[in-house]
Formats: structure tokens, C-alpha cells, sequence
């Protein structure tokens, strides 16, 4: 018994050593930005490199929030990452309905070819999103930008929220159908009211998606009126210097909301993800 | 767990507070443009408004440009896009392929050719002599890089090349008071250093195009090239390819060079040199200025590149402005008067950090001092950085191979043929 109990415990360090070896790995980066943020230039270069600054400061902070456009490209970003949430919860969320409830013909290949969009590598379609815009005068305006983020938003969000309408037991619709709820009515008044968590954190998902994505707000914006934050950070960088305390600053205040945010929704993220992997 | 609630609460609250700033937040600092859509539409009153995309480095002069060219011409607005170095070739190139181009571009003079032979650049040459502009004036270096065919499509106003910062009291220490004038002269200063445990210079290959780059000028200074004229055939296994290469890796290995090479690049060596962990640096004219702001007690000199029984060959490159071939076509006319406004000389004195493409410009006082003389004096001895069809291909192979090399994966003869096979399968599809 007491062999055992001692094989658990062994068990169980090996697993939680492993397992805190790899939220080190994962870690480290991040760690190493928010040191970085805090050395003055001299620190940023020593030899050899230490964690801990000799001198911390938070000029670099102070910088990026009063001279940079990092502020204003925090507030591009956090509006279009709720319009391309919205949006796509929206239009996704129908979608996955109709997949999930709806029968007629190539639904199974139609909700495949979602999660194939998405496999598009973003460069293909740079060019002509840029056309299309520029065509609509989209060009360099936040809402043209949350636009172009329902492609990367959209698959994956229609996807899960496909899987969460499988999930709920058919006779709850037609229980309510019963009471004299038509379609509408029974998606609004008892579905969504059923899936409120887990549609939350699509749009979390969505939200975050937006937030970092880069290569599309690269071509799409052109000024402060819709850059976003990936793109803003490029301005501590020039041709002939780039000046790393800052860029790590703000490195640190773009990437500390979205994690803090994924702690509060990794829960219902998780399931839904699984729900929507499950039910195909 | 409520403890957690609470700080993930506060620190969502401050993430508004950063939020709220921006919108408060106007400022047009370095890196940014004005807040507001630009576009090509001309506003009433006969003012036609044009687009100049212009990298962030060069910002705060761009824009005292654009107050004096409006002042001059009344009847053109110029807006600002700023870019920055490491999106703006994607940011163009997406631009000028569709039907969204701006009027005017700063690009990199290398970058020229390649975008030309696609035709996606507007001939410069009968637009600017109407707008009076003496190509004359220009390098001819300079201006034979953005020609294609004879034609010229941009205005170089940029033009520089490597050269060697050394540190005067590390050299002074093992009896130099100048820096030596041959490569072998240069490795037997390195010798004597590396008895002391120190290393004399180090080699930029943990980032791709500063390596490629270090491997051109080797291949320059030993009379080499990357590619046959017509560009069909790689020539990066001949003799003079595998002595460049040989120099690089030779150096490390016998511990003249730094062993931490392959994780430098540009940035980290000019560090490593103002912090005095290395002798002397091969880079370009622009780290003065860096260095002079964070290693003010440095006691440095510039020399130029050591070569084969003297001075060793630098490859050049520089910044121009181009007009994109798609622009619209009513706003040519003024956007050429603002090519033609960039590219006088006394305006491209002011536009760049390191050396003007115009001759008359290059006459400049600012550009005669003690620290730049060796850099102008070794443009006599430059090549252009390769502006081949498919190069930001060929690129990455030479990448792959220099690091085999180095690290001793592959002999050097096998680093240089392997190099040569891939590119020319390359070259071939």
C-alpha cells in the first residue's frame, strides 16, 4: 500500500515537473521581454545578459504611452477586434446554426470547406482584399480592417458554434417549438440565452485573432487612423537602429490584456473547441 | 481566487486607461503619420492632392519637405504615408500591383530594378528633364543601379557603402596606430589579439541579408560574382567564391572573429564594438551618429575595407525616390515636380545620414569629415548590392549555406557547389 502511495507521488512530481518545465519554456519569452522593458539601453547589451536589471527603470514605458502612436494603435486595434468579434459571432453564429440544424445538400462538405478557407495562406490573398477595398474606399479605415479579419475570424468561429448547437439536445427546440416559438424565436430566446458562455469565448477567440494578426493590417493601413498595434510596434524599428527597451515595452503592454483575457475564457475556449472537434 | 479576479480585473481596467489615451493621443511622433484618411482624390480649387510613402527614419525631413513644396507649388498637397523598414517592401509591392499605388516612393535603390523589369515603375527620365532635373549631377554608381535598359527609374539621393570603425586604444595596445591595409596584415593584428583572448572584429550571419551581404563584398574584393550577366548561371563555385567564403569561415574558426557570429547581426556587432568587445566593425557610415549618442567615451577611428595587397571592395546601396507606373495618371506631372524637388542637391544633403547620390551635394562640408572620409574614399572601390530578378530567393540559399559553413557542417568547396547547384535548379524553374 505504502509502495503505492509512494509509486503516486512519484507519479505526480514527474508530471508536474514536466509540466513546469514546459510552462517555463513557454514563459521564458514573455519573461524576458518584461526584463528587457525594464533595463535601460546600457543593461539591454551586457555581457553576460542577466535578468534582473541592475538599474530598473520604466522610462521605456513612459515613452511608448506619451510619444508613441502605441496608444492610439491599442485603441485601432481594440475597435476592430470587436467589430471582426461581432461580426463574425454574428454571421458565424447563423452559419453554424444552419450546419448544425438545418439539412439540405452538401451542409457536411459546405462546413468543411470553411475550415479549408482557412488554410489559404494570408499572402494569397493580400492582393486582392487590397483591390477589393481600395475599390470600396475601405482602404486604411478600421471597419475595412475588421472586414479582412473575417477571413481568418469567421471559419473557425462558424466551426465551433456549429458544435455548440449540436450539443444542445434537439427536444429543447421542439419543446419550444411546442409552446409556439418559431425558428427565431427559439434561437434567440433559448438557444443563445443556453450558449452565451461558450459564444462568448468565440468571440473572444475572434477578438484576439484580430488583435494579432499582421500581414493583412500591414497592406490595409496607412496611418493612425487604423493601424493597429502589430503594426505600430514596427515604429521603434528604422533601417539603421532599433531601439529594443522600447520595442519591448510595448511588446509587453500589446500581450499582457490578450493573456489575461485567455485565463478568464481558456475554460469555455477549451470546450468549445472540443464540442466543435467532436461532433464533425 | 478572488485575488486573482481582482488583479486580472485591474489589469483589464488599466488596459482601458491605455485605451482611453489613444483617444486622446494626436501626437505625431517619429514613426507615425497624422491621424485621418489620406487618399488620391484632387480637392476643389484645382489642387491636386498626391501620395509620397516615406520610410520612418527619414520622417521629421519629409515633412519639412513637404511645407516647403506646397509653398512653391501652390497647386499640389502632398500627403504623407509613413513605412518603415521592415514592412514596406510588402506594403509597396501589394500597392503597385493593384490599382492603389501612390504617386511617389522611397525605396531601396536595389529594389529598384526588380519592380522596373515587372513594369510597375513609370520612366523617370523625359518627366524629370522637363521638371529640370541634370542627371549629370548624379554617381553615375548611383543612378546605373535604379537603369534599366538605359531608362532610369528612381532618383537616388542615397549612396553608401562599408567601411571599418576600429577602436584607437585597442589597436594603440598591440602597436597599431592605423588600421592595417591588407587582409593578411589585418588577420596578423588579430593573432596578437586573439593570445590576449580577444577577439578582433566579428561577422553578422545570425541575420540573412547581413550575411549574404558580408559574403558579396568578400566575393568583390577577390574579383567574383553572384550570377552570370544574363542572370542564368550561378558563379558561387568559382575560386574566388570559395575564398570569400573560406575568409568568413576561416576567421571564426581560428578565432580571429567572434564564435558568437552566427547569432549577430548588424545591430548587435555595432553593440558589441561600442561596448568594446570587439576592435573593429565593418559596417556603414550611418552607425556614427548611434554611436557617437550611446558610446559618447568611445575612442574610435574609420578606415577603409582591408583587401587583397590594399583596399578591399564594398558593396553600395542607398534610397531613391520612384514614381509607380499604375499612379494616377493625372497626378504624374506633379508628382515628377516632387521627384525633382527631393532630388536637388542641396535637399538630398539634408535627406540623408550618410552621403548624397548628387555630385554637386557630395561637396558638402558636412560630408568631409574625419569619420566619413575613408567611407567616401572606399565608394571608389564599390559594386552594387546584387539587384538580380530573384534575388530575395537566391538569398536565403546563400543563407543556409554560409551557416552550414560556419558551423562545420559542410567543408567550404561543398558549402560553395551545393550553393551553386540549388541556385541554378533555381534559376532553371
Amino acid at each position: 500500500m505504502k509502495a503505492k502511495k509512494a509509486k503516486h507521488v512519484l507519479a505526480d512530481l514527474a508530471t508536474y515537473l514536466i509540466l513546469f518545465c514546459a510552462v517555463l519554456l513557454v514563459l521564458m519569452p514573455l519573461l524576458w521581454i518584461i526584463s528587457t522593458s525594464l533595463k535601460p539601453s546600457a543593461e539591454i547589451f551586457a555581457k553576460p545578459p542577466h535578468w534582473i536589471p541592475n538599474a530598473p527603470t520604466m522610462q521605456n514605458y513612459i515613452t511608448v504611452l506619451t510619444e508613441s502612436a502605441i496608444p492610439t494603435a491599442f485603441l485601432n486595434s481594440f475597435l476592430t477586434g470587436l467589430m471582426a468579434a461581432l461580426a463574425s459571432l454574428v454571421l458565424g453564429g447563423c452559419a453554424g446554426y444552419a450546419f448544425a440544424r438545418f439539412r439540405f445538400r452538401g451542409n457536411k462538405l459546405l462546413s468543411l470547406f470553411m475550415l479549408i478557407s482557412q488554410m489559404l495562406p494570408l499572402t494569397v490573398l493580400m492582393i486582392p482584399m487590397y483591390y477589393m477595398e481600395n475599390t470600396m474606399g475601405l482602404i486604411d479605415t478600421r471597419f475595412g480592417l475588421a472586414m479582412a479579419h473575417l477571413i481568418i475570424c469567421m471559419p473557425l468561429v462558424t466551426w465551433m458554434a456549429r458544435g455548440y448547437f449540436q450539443g444542445i439536445p434537439r427536444e429543447i427546440e421542439e419543446a419550444a417549438m411546442v409552446d409556439g416559438c418559431n425558428t427565431l424565436q427559439t434561437l434567440l430566446r433559448i438557444l443563445l440565452p443556453l450558449l452565451r458562455p461558450a459564444l462568448a469565448a468565440t468571440g473572444i477567440y475572434a477578438f484576439v485573432s484580430s488583435w494579432n494578426e499582421f500581414a493583412l493590417a500591414n497592406v490595409l493601413t496607412r496611418s493612425l487612423a487604423s493601424r493597429t498595434v502589430p503594426i505600430a510596434l514596427n515604429e521603434f524599428s528604422s533601417f539603421f537602429k532599433v531601439d529594443w527597451g522600447q520595442t519591448m515595452a510595448a511588446a509587453a503592454m500589446i500581450t499582457l490584456p490578450i493573456i489575461l483575457v485567455f485565463m478568464l475564457i481558456q475554460k469555455q475556449f477549451v470546450e468549445g473547441l472540443a464540442s466543435g472537434a467532436v461532433k464533425g | 481566487m478572488k485575488k486573482a479576479s481582482r488583479l486580472i480585473a485591474a489589469l483589464l481596467a488599466l488596459t482601458l486607461v491605455v485605451c482611453l489615451a489613444g483617444c486622446g493621443n494626436n501626437t505625431s511622433s517619429a514613426g507615425t503619420a497624422p491621424a485621418g484618411s489620406v487618399g488620391n482624390d484632387a480637392p476643389a480649387g484645382g489642387v491636386t492632392t498626391i501620395e509620397w510613402w516615406t520610410p520612418n527614419w527619414d520622417e521629421a525631413v519629409s515633412r519639412e519637405f513637404v511645407t516647403e513644396f506646397e509653398a512653391e507649388n501652390s497647386d499640389i498637397k502632398v500627403e504623407l504615408v509613413i513605412t518603415d523598414w521592415d514592412t514596406y517592401k510588402d506594403k509597396i509591392t501589394t500597392a503597385i500591383s493593384t490599382n492603389g499605388a501612390p504617386e511617389v516612393v522611397t525605396i531601396l535603390l536595389t529594389d529598384v530594378a526588380p519592380f522596373a523589369r515587372k513594369g510597375l515603375l513609370e520612366p523617370l527620365r523625359d518627366h524629370e528633364t522637363a521638371a529640370g532635373i541634370d542627371f549629370d549631377d548624379f554617381i553615375e554608381a548611383a543612378l546605373d543601379i535604379t537603369s534599366v535598359d538605359g531608362e532610369v527609374y528612381g532618383m537616388p539621393f542615397r549612396y553608401d557603402g562599408s567601411g571599418i570603425y576600429y577602436n584607437v586604444d585597442a589597436l594603440a595596445a598591440y602597436g597599431y596606430d592605423a588600421f592595417p591595409e591588407t587582409w593578411d596584415d589585418m588577420l596578423a593584428m588579430c593573432e596578437k589579439m586573439k593570445a590576449d583572448g580577444k577577439y578582433g572584429f566579428a561577422w553578422p550571419l545570425g541575420n540573412q541579408a547581413n550575411a549574404a551581404t558580408r559574403l558579396v563584398q568578400q566575393l568583390y574584393t577577390f574579383g567574383g560574382s553572384v550570377l552570370s550577366e544574363d542572370e542564368t548561371t550561378c558563379l558561387l563555385d568559382s575560386d574566388a567564391a570559395k575564398q570569400a567564403l573560406g575568409n568568413i569561415v576561416n576567421s571564426i574558426q581560428n578565432g580571429y572573429a567572434s564564435p558568437s557570429s552566427p547569432e549577430l547581426d548588424n545591430t548587435t556587432m555595432r553593440e558589441a564594438f561600442g561596448a568594446g568587445e570587439i576592435a573593429f566593425n565593418i559596417t556603414g557610415p550611418f552607425d556614427a551618429a548611434t554611436l557617437d549618442a550611446d558610446h559618447p567615451d568611445l575612442n574610435y577611428a574609420t578606415a577603409v575595407i582591408p583587401g587583397i595587397g590594399g583596399m578591399g571592395c564594398t558593396t553600395a546601396n542607398g534610397w531613391c525616390v520612384s514614381m509607380p507606373k499604375n499612379c494616377d495618371e493625372a497626378n504624374k506631372e506633379a508628382a515628377a515636380r516632387l521627384l525633382a524637388f527631393i532630388s536637388r542637391p542641396e535637399n538630398q544633403a539634408r535627406l540623408t545620414q550618410t552621403f548624397p547620390a548628387s555630385k554637386t551635394s557630395i561637396q558638402n562640408e558636412s560630408f568631409a569629415t574625419d569619420v566619413l572620409k575613408p567611407f567616401a574614399d572606399q565608394l571608389e572601390n564599390s559594386r552594387p548590392e546584387p539587384a538580380y530578378t530573384r534575388w530575395a530567393e537566391i538569398e536565403p540559399i546563400i543563407y543556409e549555406y554560409i551557416q552550414s559553413a560556419v558551423s562545420g557542417d559542410r567543408s567550404v568547396e561543398d558549402a560553395c557547389e551545393g550553393m551553386t547547384a540549388d541556385i541554378n535548379a533555381l534559376l532553371a524553374s
